[in-house]
């Protein structure tokens, strides 16, 4: 029998317990790393395939593999502090006791990721990309807010994940690179389930008082989330830092790429199987 | 920046919205159009406005201490991140 969230959230939470670790035992950050290295898979380099990436030599695409390792944890660092905070607001709420115990994990893995990801760029790059995300408060129908909170959780984690799971098996990584990959996904494979569950059992509850207006809103703020999560990962600061010339022209036309989009359906093709089958989709959005 | 006057760099701003969004028609448009109270732009294009205002601008913005309504209308932007243009 298909388990009910409370039940999902009390396996979870007894895996957490059994998997807990120590962020400060668990990853050994040495003084230096070896630059020279991959610390991203090339096939997820944002330049990957474009005109521009044959024109860089070794080192520049080493070193850009790099500043995108750095550009990747600074904007998981971003997610996961608005995750946090809307975490922390549902401790508690309506919902079980056996939710708000695994929110207390869910909590407690997002800040060692957050301690992984910030002592990697603050003890190599010296410093955290910023986060040009804006958030404006307006008025929700019942439900909507607890669901999109859900829904940009699922987003964000599910196209992290595919680089985390590419990227904890790729042997050309930097060690620590890989490592911090695996543990990411480790945790994340647990936040997946449980973020999944709690989304199709709210879209459910609402989706009849909400009507085919405002599911139309959600549909098309589907398509715009994704496009706007995936456009922090061709940051101009990184080609700036990387040396290149017009890097907000390059971070747009590469973005706009059919090499891009091509790669944004491939991380995306779980993503959308997902919603369609549970018809919070109705076709895959342009992406 | 490209020594722009305040008025061209007003002009780039709304010919932008208005390749963005499709809510609003050019002859719609002014520099104290609502932009977000008429959801003419999301929180979610914000985010791309930026870096346009960024890219004509040449440099990177400060938004960490921004203060609610800031991007209200183009006059408010222009006000906010064009201040020193005449």
């Amino acid at each position: 029998m298909k388990k009910n969230t409370s039940q999902l959230a009390t396996l979870l939470s007894d895996a957490s317990v059994k998997h807990f670790y120590s962020p400060f035992e668990a990853i050994v950050f040495p003084e230096k790393v070896e630059m020279n290295s991959w610390f991203t898979s090339p096939e997820l380099l944002s330049l990957y395939g474009q005109p521009e990436w044959e024109q860089l030599t070794e080192e520049q695409r080493r070193k850009l593999s790099f500043l995108e390792a750095v550009n990747f944890y600074s904007l998981n660092i971003h997610g996961e502090k608005a995750l946090i905070e809307g975490l922390a607001q549902r401790l508690y709420d309506e919902k079980s006791a056996e939710h708000s115990r695994y929110i207390h994990h869910f909590l407690d893995e997002e800040n060692k990721h957050m301690i992984f990801f910030g002592t990697f760029c603050m003890k190599y790059a010296g410093k955290v990309y910023p986060d040009r995300k804006l958030a404006f408060e307006r008025t929700y129908e019942d439900g909507e807010k607890d669901f999109l909170f859900f829904l940009k959780v699922f987003l964000f984690e599910e196209i992290v994940d595919y680089h985390n799971l590419t990227m904890g098996k790729d042997e050309r990584l930097e060690p620590l690179a890989r490592k911090i990959n695996q543990y990411h996904h480790f945790d994340e494979a647990r936040h997946l389930t449980y973020g999944r569950a709690v989304l199709v059992e709210l879209f459910q509850q609402h989706v009849e008082t909400w009507g085919p207006e405002k599911m139309e809103e959600i549909r098309q703020y589907i398509g715009s989330y994704i496009q706007t999560t995936f456009r922090e990962y061709y940051n101009p600061d990184v080609y700036q830092d990387l040396g290149l010339e017009n890097p907000y022209d390059l971070a747009d036309r590469v973005f706009h790429s059919e090499i891009s989009r091509q790669h944004r359906k491939t991380v995306l093709k779980n993503v959308f199987k997902f919603l369609l089958q549970n018809q919070i989709l109705l076709e895959e959005p342009a992406v | 920046m490209n020594s722009l006057t305040l008025d061209e760099v007003k002009k780039q701003i709304l010919e932008w919205i208005l390749q963005k969004s499709s809510k609003i028609s050019a002859d719609q448009l002014t520099e104290v159009t609502p932009l977000i109270e008429s959801r003419i732009l999301s929180s979610l294009q914000v985010m791309e406005l930026l870096l346009f205002l960024e890219k004509v601008k040449g440099s990177r913005l400060a938004i960490k201490n921004l203060k609610p309504g800031t991007f209200k209308d183009v006059q408010t932007i222009c006000q906010t991140f064009f201040g020193e243009l005449k």
